[in-house]
């Protein structure tokens, strides 16, 4: 949530912090700073420590999770009568789903599927974002209006929508998934990374650079991206939830990632027919979903705080 | 201001183009051929396959309607400019193709099932403005109260749920347990056992749970960086009283970025209800197009998410033009920045 | 809006107790308590002022004469802004010690303020009409009837052509003179006692700052209300004011008449101003003289006297001892160690001994006052 700073009067220090901001030379400072500042933003560390968390349980799970609580896909079916929609308990700490499955293990192996599909479909917007934003800012005229033309085109979009009729085309599969929710979070990237470019385009150094007969792709790797990358790095972290929170809409309606492979959304999903009788099978998932996305939705606020990064909207 | 409108309407045949053009390759070239993407996983006997592809001219035919062969024996397919052409005369037309599975035109399929989707986005934006404005200006006035830590909260857990999970713990939580609310349904049957208004709230109330957050954010920050504005210090120094200015300095001002927000939601509104109207088994278009994902039925599917966007642009565009008349500084032309 | 309470006594109307002034401002503390510190952002203004006169509040940016007046207005928010210490008696009466309620009142009513941007200051999405008129619906009780005639008629009297036709308009539809002749016709709508402009020419073209000066002193003459023109440029105030107090560092270093401040300053800091009033400098063909630095931050300020660090004639007890107000009999008061010691003042003060309509900025006196409105 963007406010003005609540200390508009310690004028000088503040602006000494922007420029400082601004040098590019002083940016180890500025990760310094920014990460001390993080480190006092309590809810930033506990999201942090869940990310983690959630990641280490995530790649582990291979090694101590099916010994532990059976397999998240394969189910026993000669003893469904005895295992079939169990309560949480010690045994089965989240419950057990219709065919028997312990939820607590397909929630970790769900983990897997939501932060893959979260970080490569941030990786392919982010790339295709910032060569969007490049081309847009740095050769402006035309390029910028055709590519902002097209970001208009994808925002105007209903994003779901989008989503749903891409894997319509495509087909089901994570491959499809990645590109769907991919393609589509690249205008608002390429919007951020363009409107950095051209603040910092003024700067004298940009075109000191020039003058020294830099090119055009050096100066953007070399002096704008450096200088941009604060506010990159805040709203990839804040896409990274909202990509998750998509692929779960998707396997919620059944498409994208395909049975027997648990995802959160496909299991409450299939909780909803057990709304009265077996709720811990939607509620769980759905927990993991709400704290997953909500940590990266902190972690993203505490990084745009702490970096100083200015947001267009809410 | 007959310029401003005309400048929004031109601004609007480009994107119109890009986005159907961009519907038409998904269809079309994405799967490799709208056949396939129709007939899914089936494998179609060659005469029932080229009857299709004239029933979608998708081939050249001769004046009987006959396919026309090349040399090959092979039909001669329609090149793809002439087939977007007719794409968009037949969306003009109201014509979104057919159902292969069903039989029946797309657009049938969904003309009954547009009212329901339609007014529960309507009862979800007003709930929305209502919840989203009002718990945004408490959160301003207070801020750093009590109440402002509890709406900056809220809304941050509104945004990292999914929607349909929130829907599903209504249902649970009134439906389920109290018993007070209906779990799912339009009503309206003779059957019910609720008053039909009833049917509306959690439906509505999941719907606008993602808006509500945001425009209550929005509201916040928009009346935060107001009342930081010189006219509100002008209309203090003049002797208004804290209300005084709020209500009638600030208010406007900060309300105009958020009712433009909640009028182009209205797009995210009709797009959410595929999730939401799954919940509920609300009879609306968003719930034909699960079912129709479910049967794999893609030219529903397609035709519905084309409906929904056509839907979204004509509203985006008509509040983008109202736009103009909430805000002076448009109507007469001036620049929109400054202040 | 409008205030119920008929009952209610102008204190405009109020004579002025024995031996005191319209405005009496003493000591005046006023501390802002951020995270990064206390800022002393009004630290220890005094100075009193009477119908008809024209105050000028002379300093750089950051120097509090702006928030001391907000602070007298009371529109600083509190927190983060605290009173220290000091009062305000404005015809007898503490304002410092008013409900917000009361201040409500006096708002608007008996002080009223304009703003150096006139492009911000008024609201965007309502009518002119609806502006300048609101504070006589407020105070006066006038119907939107009358408020809107008489906002008519004081857009008349600012000097803008065909206010009939400009009630109706909005803000963006004025080009900035005019909106600061808005501002000026809103201000006066009441009849206020005392005008304080906040660089209410700042923002403006050179040509039109001339012709809104000359607005409000001609304004100042009908009406007989006292002017704090706050200003960062002394040369502004040359010509208009009758005293001027001299801010640095939230408080004031130098107070007197206009006279007093131009001819017979005692402190650096006000010569280092009358130094750098650029058409001095032109007539004399001397180098134009800046001041040299930056003024300090108001959460650390330098043990002894805030300007030491800047001043080229600091001694060591210029940074160890803070000055106190030197005052001459006349009530002309400089806050330097060595205010009294003549011969430094004689030493190191500019010659001054030039007509005041040299050094004044002010109008050129070609200027045609008829010919103002031309620029809408």
């Amino acid at each position: 949530m963007q406010e003005p700073s609540s200390t508009q009067r310690g004028g000088m220090a503040a602006k000494a912090e922007t420029k400082a901001k601004v040098s590019g030379a002083k940016s180890r400072t500025l990760w310094g700073d920014a990460f001390k500042r993080l480190r006092k933003n309590k809810l930033a560390v506990i999201a942090v420590v869940w990310i983690i968390f959630v990641i280490l349980v995530a790649v582990t799970a291979d090694l101590w999770a099916q010994q532990w609580l059976g397999s998240p896909t394969a189910s026993d079916t000669t003893q469904l009568a005895t295992t079939s929609l169990l309560p949480p308990s010690p045994e089965h700490p989240f419950g057990t789903d219709l065919n028997g499955r312990d939820i607590l293990v397909r929630v970790i192996y769900g983990a897997r599927v939501s932060l893959t599909v979260g970080v490569v479909a941030t990786s392919i917007s982010t790339v295709i974002g910032l060569v969007m934003g490049a081309l847009a800012a740095f050769y402006g005229g035309i390029w910028d209006t055709i590519i902002m033309r097209l970001a208009d085109v994808f925002l105007a979009f209903p994003y779901v929508l989008f989503v749903v009729a891409m894997i319509a085309a495509l087909g089901n599969g994570l491959m499809n998934v990645f590109i769907a929710i991919g393609i589509l979070g690249w205008p608002s990237i390429a919007r951020v990374f363009r409107s950095a470019i051209l603040t910092v385009k003024e700067n004298d150094y940009v075109d000191a650079a020039r003058a020294m007969g830099a090119s055009d792709f050096r100066i953007i790797v070399r002096h704008i991206f450096p200088n941009s990358v604060a506010s990159i790095v805040v709203y990839a972290t804040m896409n990274i939830g909202s990509a998750i929170l998509t692929e779960s809409s998707l396997s919620f309606l059944g498409l994208g990632v395909t049975p027997p492979t648990p995802t959160w959304g496909s299991m409450i999903q299939a909780g909803q027919s057990y709304l009265q009788t077996a709720p811990w099978m939607m509620i769980m998932p759905g927990l993991a979903i709400l704290t997953t996305v909500l940590a990266f939705t902190l972690l993203g606020d505490g990084l745009r705080d702490a970096l100083d990064v200015k947001m267009k909207d809410a | 201001m007959g310029k401003y409108i005309l400048k929004r309407v031109l601004q609007f045949i480009p994107v119109f183009f890009g986005v159907t053009l961009i519907l038409f390759l998904l269809q079309n070239v994405v799967p490799g051929d709208p056949i396939k993407m129709i007939a899914g996983d089936k494998v179609l006997d060659p005469a029932v396959e080229l009857q299709m592809r004239v029933s979608y001219d998708l081939v050249q035919v001769d004046e009987n309607g006959d396919p026309i062969l090349d040399e090959n024996g092979d039909p001669v397919p329609v090149p793809l400019p002439e087939r977007y052409v007719n794409y968009i005369v037949d969306l003009f037309h109201g014509d979104l193709g057919r159902s292969y599975q069903r039989k029946l035109p797309v657009t049938d399929i969904f003309a009954d099932k547009f009212p329901y989707t339609a007014r529960l986005a309507v009862c979800a934006i007003i709930l929305e403005a209502i919840m989203g404005i009002g718990a945004g200006i408490i959160s301003a006035i207070k801020r750093y109260s009590f109440w402002d830590i509890l709406v900056t909260l809220v809304t941050s857990i509104m945004v990292s749920l999914p929607a349909f999970w929130l829907g599903m713990l209504l249902q649970l939580f009134f439906g389920v347990y109290l018993h007070v609310l209906p779990l799912s349904g339009a009503g309206g049957g003779v059957a019910s056992a609720y008053p039909e208004w009833m049917y509306y709230i959690l439906p509505a109330f999941t719907l606008a749970s993602v808006s509500m957050a945001y425009s209550a954010r929005i509201m916040r920050s928009q009346l935060l960086d107001v009342m930081n504005q010189d006219y509100i210090r002008t209309a203090r120094a003049k002797g208004l009283s804290n209300r005084s200015v709020i209500v009638h300095h600030a208010l406007k001002n900060a309300l105009i970025p958020v009712v433009t927000y909640i009028g182009v939601d209205f797009g995210s509104m009709l797009s959410g209800a595929i999730l939401t109207e799954t919940v509920f088994n609300w009879p609306g278009i968003g719930y034909e197009i699960y079912r129709a994902i479910t049967q794999r039925d893609w030219p529903i599917v397609m035709g519905g998410v084309t409906i929904i966007i056509v839907v979204v642009m004509v509203i985006n565009l008509l509040v983008d033009i109202s736009y103009g008349f909430l805000d002076p500084r448009i109507r007469f032309g001036a620049p929109k920045d400054k202040s | 809006m409008k205030k119920n309470d008929k009952n209610y006594v102008d204190l405009k109307t109020q004579p002025i107790p024995e031996g005191q002034h319209l405005l009496e401002v003493d000591d005046l503390k006023m501390y802002f308590h951020t995270e990064d510190g206390v800022v002393h952002a009004v630290d220890g203004v005094s100075y009193t002022l009477d119908r008809g006169e024209t105050l000028g509040v002379v300093g750089e940016s950051g120097s509090g004469k702006s928030v001391t007046h907000m602070t007298i207005m009371g529109l600083i928010p509190m927190p983060p802004g605290k009173i220290e210490g000091g009062s305000v008696k404005y015809r007898g009466h503490s304002l410092l010690d008013m409900s917000e309620e009361e201040m409500q009142h006096v708002r608007g009513n008996d002080i009223a303020m304009i703003f150096q941007d006139p492009m911000t200051s008024l609201n965007p999405v309502y009518k002119i009409g609806k502006q300048v008129g609101e504070g006589l619906r407020l105070h006066r009780g006038y119907s939107k009837q009358e408020a809107l005639k008489r906002a008519t008629e004081l857009l008349d009297l600012v000097g803008i052509p065909q206010p009939e036709k400009r009630v109706n308009e909005y803000p963006h539809q004025f080009s900035g003179g005019m909106r600061q002749r808005v501002m000026i016709a809103m201000a006066l709508a009441c009849d206020p006692d005392i005008l304080i402009a906040d660089e209410p020419t700042t923002a403006l073209d050179v040509t039109i700052q001339a012709q809104i000066i000359e607005l409000m002193q001609e304004m100042q003459q009908k009406n007989g209300n006292a002017i704090v023109m706050i200003t960062h440029d002394l040369g502004v105030v040359a010509d208009m004011a009758d005293k001027i107090m001299v801010m640095y560092a939230g408080r004031p270093v130098e107070f007197g008449t206009a006279d007093e401040i131009f001819y017979e300053s005692r402190h650096p800091y006000t010569w280092g101003l009358i130094r750098s009033i650029p058409e001095q400098a032109v007539d004399e063909k001397k180098p134009l003289t800046p001041i040299h630095g930056n003024p300090p931050s108001l959460v650390n300020l330098p043990a002894g006297c805030p300007f030491a660090p800047r001043c080229p004639y600091a001694q060591d007890i210029c940074h160890t001892e803070r000055p106190v107000h030197h005052t001459r009999p006349s009530g002309h008061y400089s806050a330097c160690h060595f205010a009294d010691d003549d011969e430094f003042v004689k030493k190191n003060a500019p010659d001054t001994s030039r007509s005041r309509g040299k050094i004044a900025t002010g109008t050129p006196d070609t200027l045609d006052s008829t010919s103002k409105g031309g620029e809408a």
